[in-house]
């Protein structure tokens, strides 16, 4: 069984050196109160077309702060490549384990969010939209490394 | 499905790790298939038996329900 839309297993290394700092980062970032690093002044034409003029001002050239950008694209593109790279030896059981831990990611997720709507009302929401755009490839990468590597560990024969 | 891997592997004197190089997965394949947490497909399982050299069918059990 032929899986296409896997990259190769050398991809794996750069995901974790991508994934585990920016995890970490991304909850110092929380836990400092969202600090203001990497400060950029946007030229006036460019402010235009990413459309920040509205979130941050209406003055010609606006600063913004990328710290949380980085963090973000770090995260995000370190659980891709920890997800869509192929394991050593990628074989039928690893196959349904990776289908398995695709469906089990987008129904906790989904039941999350479901729970999250119901109990959360007015800004904090935007919180919860925040950690959603990671939670369906993190809880993807965890099922999907525990059932692989720790929980043969568990169940020793 | 029920199977006798780990019997035919003591009659062999062979690891799940020496198993599964043989027929080319992982050795948590292999021991998912002897816990019967997995069947395998119908490629892998002939491979299997072929190491063992006896034919499908007595390896792969099927039992009720499947």
């Amino acid at each position: 069984m032929k899986n296409k839309l896997l990259i190769a297993h050398r991809w794996k290394i750069l995901g974790w050196l991508l994934a585990v700092p920016a995890f970490i980062g991304g909850i110092s970032f929380v836990l400092f109160n969202f600090p203001e690093y990497l400060q950029v002044t946007v030229p006036e034409w460019l402010a235009h077309f990413i459309w920040i003029e509205s979130f941050v001002s209406d003055t010609p050239n606006p600063t913004i702060y990328l710290l949380d950008e980085v963090i973000a694209l770090s995260l995000l593109i370190g659980l891709l490549l920890l997800a869509f790279s192929k394991e050593k030896v990628e074989d039928e059981w690893i196959q349904q384990v990776r289908l398995e831990s695709f469906q089990w990611a987008f129904l906790v997720n989904s039941m999350l969010l479901i729970a999250f709507t119901v109990f959360t009302h007015g800004s904090p929401f935007l919180s919860v939209m925040v950690y959603n755009m990671f939670t369906p490839l993190l809880i993807f990468v965890a099922r999907f490394y525990y059932v692989l590597y720790l929980k043969p560990l568990f169940s020793k024969n | 499905m029920k199977n006798t891997i780990r019997v035919e592997r003591a009659i062999l004197n062979i690891s799940q790790a020496e198993l599964a190089d043989r027929v080319q997965v992982t050795r948590q394949t292999i021991n998912a298939i002897e816990l019967e947490k997995y069947a395998p497909s119908a490629v892998l399982a002939m491979k299997i038996a072929r190491v063992f050299e006896k034919r499908v069918e007595e390896v792969f059990v099927l039992e009720e329900g499947d």
